[in-house]
Order: structure tokens, then sequence, then C-alpha cells
């Protein structure tokens, strides 16, 4: 139990220290740099697309987004949607639609992310809360005579047991936040799977 | 999954690789994958990939032996050197390297290797004929790149919250400048007349150049990309052209590498390759340059003399170093 409590003391010390030195939100647990926002100049080239609702007015347009941006569509079905998509098109229409359908995946795609940064935040903060409760425990558990009896022992079991199942609730948890943090990577090599396959079916592209 | 070979997607094939330029003779195209613990192999004539082979943990840096017999793995999670045999495709050997190795630097002379510890703040030397330490040389916190000059007289070593370059004499093992650069630097890399060397710098977002000699920053460049935010370019590898006239400089997640005039030092063009460039080398005939894409775990080609990305090839997990053989 003492060992738990100087994992999450480590942890507490260390961690601000670590984000401070990166600029970056202290609720951001991941290793990977937090983005915000994926934008269409990373994975598009040439001119932007349009980023507001021109898409959505766009039916056939609309109708692909909404087909494949779910998360659990798996890639080869979205890339089979997008050549199907084009294959069907002029070029005069290629030119038109695929640069509205990337910034459709964009939108849908950052809607999903925000969701996924949020999560991941609230899991940070829940944990540093876990680790105040332990090192709270730990605290008073050291103010408390060594050779305590009566009411202080029982004290001290109580605290002792409060210790240690948060310290085991934090560890827990801790296992799952590295595998969380691959997600939002996923979702933006996801949206570069779709980008480029719209890019490749551009007249000319 | 398979792809079926229908005439046409043949054909198309046959079309695309005419197009491409091909080398003169095979080369070998040799990519980390950090996070699958392996090793692809591309053949440079084809395209294509012809084995993965299993290494040990997280490998990054990649460098060949003199004689291109062998491949020098930094694998940073055991703290050691893989060497692998490029003829029998095994690991044969391991080197000591101090405690997570992430980069390294083999000297003209051959024998000795030059390795970045991350996270013990030292470049530690390896003869790589005894299999053992030579010494251990302090330098700032989280060490990284490793320029080794042309005639190997000088390696340049940049830490990466120090935010400095050091220069260390190869024969003394004494640091014997050291310059202040943009923040979080990275790859050094010199040119073939030994007059400058450049430093990237993942966080400062610019790339400084440094006289050799008087080892001052005679030049600073910056990125800007339409469309894309300031914090998304992080410089990381650079390659030169053949001739030296141009650089090629990798912007991480921009996902752009910038072509730029080494003599006016600006920006010519960013060509957008896969997500998360990371490091670049350069075709032995010089015609292409190849890049690492972490994030969409590919390798992008870049024709050099069209200035034009003609092919992207999938990799392992998190791809990280390339080096080519000829």
């Amino acid at each position: 139990m003492r060992r738990a409590s100087l994992v999450l003391l480590t942890l507490l010390a260390a961690t601000p220290m670590a984000l401070a030195a990166s600029g970056e939100d202290p609720d951001w647990p991941c290793q990977q740099r937090l983005v915000p926002r994926l934008e269409a100049g990373t994975l598009w080239s040439g001119p932007v697309p349009p980023g507001d609702a021109a898409w959505r007015d766009t039916p056939e347009v609309a109708a692909l987004v909404a087909r494949i941006a779910p998360r659990n569509v798996p890639e080869a079905e979205g890339l089979d949607a997008i050549r199907a998509f084009a294959a069907s098109r002029s070029a005069e229409e290629r030119r038109r639609l695929l640069p509205l359908a990337f910034a459709g995946l964009l939108e849908e795609t950052n809607r999903q992310r925000s969701d996924l940064l949020a999560r991941i935040k609230a899991f940070a903060r829940r944990q540093r809360a876990l680790a105040e409760v332990a090192n709270r425990a730990a605290e008073e558990l050291e103010a408390l005579p060594p050779e305590a009896s009566g009411e202080a022992a029982a004290r001290r079991t109580e605290l002792e047991q409060r210790q240690f199942f948060t310290a085991k609730a934090f560890q827990d948890a801790e296992r799952t936040v590295r595998y969380a943090c691959e997600l939002p990577v996923r979702l933006e090599a996801r949206l570069g799977v779709f980008a480029r396959a719209l890019q490749a079916a551009m007249p000319g592209g | 999954m398979p792809i079926p070979l229908t005439p046409l997607s043949c054909a198309a094939a046959l079309a695309l690789a005419l197009l491409l330029p091909q080398p003169a003779a095979a080369e070998t195209i040799l990519v980390s994958n950090e996070k699958d613990n392996s090793i692809t192999v591309i053949n440079g004539a084809s395209l294509q990939v012809m084995r993965t082979v299993p290494v040990g943990q997280r490998p990054r840096g990649i460098a060949l032996s003199r004689d291109g017999k062998q491949l020098y793995i930094c694998v940073g999670d055991d703290d050691r050197l893989d060497v692998l045999d490029l003829e029998t495709w095994r690991v044969t050997r391991h080197l000591p390297s101090g405690s997570d190795p992430e980069l390294l630097a083999v000297h003209p002379d051959g024998r000795r290797i030059f390795v970045a510890n991350e996270d013990d703040n030292l470049v530690t030397v390896v003869d790589a004929q005894q299999g053992a330490v030579i010494t251990e040389i302090p330098v700032g916190v989280e060490p990284e790149g490793m320029g080794m000059s042309p005639d190997g007289r000088l390696l340049v070593n940049t830490s990466e919250t120090t935010n400095m370059a050091h220069v260390i004499d190869t024969e003394t093992h004494d640091v014997i400048a050291n310059v202040l650069v943009g923040a979080r630097p990275r790859a050094a890399v010199w040119q073939k007349d030994g007059a400058r060397v450049w430093v990237s710098s993942e966080i400062g977002g610019t790339v400084s150049v440094i006289e050799a000699g008087r080892w001052e920053v005679t030049g600073t460049i910056e990125f800007r990309i339409p469309g894309v935010p300031r914090e998304a370019v992080q410089p990381v590898g650079m390659v030169f052209s053949t001739d030296g006239t141009r650089v090629f400089v990798a912007l991480g997640p921009a996902n752009r590498v910038a072509v730029v005039d080494a003599r006016t030092l600006q920006v010519q063009r960013y060509l957008l390759v896969g997500q998360r460039v990371w490091n670049l080398a350069l075709s032995p005939d010089g015609q292409r340059v190849y890049s690492t894409n972490g994030v969409s775990n590919d390798l992008s080609v870049i024709d050099v003399e069209q200035e034009r990305v003609v092919r992207s090839i999938p990799v392992g997990r998190l791809p990280w170093g390339v080096v080519v053989r000829p």
C-alpha cells in the first residue's frame, strides 16, 4: 500500500511539470500532442474546400459522407464507396464534388474527435481527483501515531483501505489511457486514407 | 487482404511503373517500424515490400555499415544496437549502446559508432568491431540528432530540451562549441562541403543554418503553409539533393515536405505526403526522396526532378527511420 501511494505521489509531482514543459492543456494525459482540430490544409493540396454547409446542401455528397463517416464503417468499404462515387461522374463533377466530400468528412471526423478528446480529458480529471483522495489519505495516515489503539487504530485501517482501493482504481484506469490516446490518431489516419482517395480521383490528381 | 489482379489494374501498374524514374541498379530501401519492432525491406526498382524482419523493441534510428553489408539499429527499449545482416536478413549481433538509444552516426573509419542516449544525456561512442563502449560524452538534455561532418572530424548532436547543437571533436571527444537553436532541435545535417550544418527545430518550427568554425546561426528558415496551423509545422528530417542546391525538409503533422533553395534559404514548394512525416532519405542516384509517415504508416516516394509525390508504399506501424542501400 505504501508503494501504491508513492506511485500516486510521483505521478502527481511529475505530470504538471511535464505538461508545462510542452505547453499543453493540463487535462491532456496523452503522450501524443493535443491537436484540438484537424485542418483541411494538412490533408488537402490545392484550393482548400469550403468549410461551411456547402457539402450538406449537396444531396449526393451529404449521402456519401453519411454513409462512410461513421467510425464503425471499415476503411475498405469507405474506399470502395469513394471510388464508386467518383467513377460515375464526369471530370467537371468530380472537380466540384470531391472537395465538398472531403469538407464533409473533415467536419464529421472533427465532431467525432472532439467527443473523444472531451472524454479523454474528463478521464484525466477523474484520475487527478482519485490521486488527490489517495494523497489526502496518505497525509492523514502519516499524522496518526504509529502505535495507535482504539478509535485511532480503526481510523488507520479505514484510511489504509481507502488508499488501497483508490490506488487500485487509479492504476486500472491508467492502463486504458494509452489505448484511449491512440483513438484520435486512428481517426486522423482514417480521414487521411479517405482524403488521399478523394484527391487521387480528382481530374489530373 | 488479397488484391485481385485484373488485366486493367496490371496494365495501370505497368504504366505507372514506366512513368517512375527507374534507379540504375536495384537499390534497397530499409524502414524501421517503431511500433511493430521490425524493419521493412523494399525493392527500390519494383517498390514492392520484399520482407519484414523482426528486430528488438522500439527500433528508431538506423544506419548502414560503411561496407553496406549491415544495418545498425537503435532498439531503444532494449538499450542496445541490433546488427542486421543484409544478406541473411537476421540479427547476427548486438552492440552496447548505453541507455535508450534513439539515433546514431557511423564514423567514416567504419569502426566507431556514435549513439544518442535519449534519457541519459549522453552520446555513447561504440567500437563496432570490439563490440565495446569506448567512451561516453555528456551533452544536453534529451540528445537526439547526430550529424557527422563529411570528413568525420566533427559530430553535431542536438539536445531536445536544452535547445542546443553540441559540436563534438570525434578524436578528443570534447564538446568544442554549443550553439543555441530553435525549440526542440531534431536532425543535424551537414552540407557536403562541410561549410554549414543545418539543424531542424520541431517545436520552434524553423531550421537553423550554422556556419562551421564560427559556430553561429547565420540563417533561419521559416515555413508558412496556407491553411495549415503554425503549430502543425514541425520540421524533423532533412536531406540534401545530390548537387547540394536543394534541401528537403520533413514538416511532421503538416504532412508536407518543403523544398528549400540551399543558397537563398527560400522555400520553393511544399509537397503533400503521408501523415506525420518524420524522416527522409535520398536514393543513391539522387532521383528520389523517401519519407516515413508515422500516422498513415506508409513511405512516400518523391520524384526529385519533378518535385512530385509519385507513390505511397504501406509499411509497418509507426515507421520512423529510413536508409537506402545502393
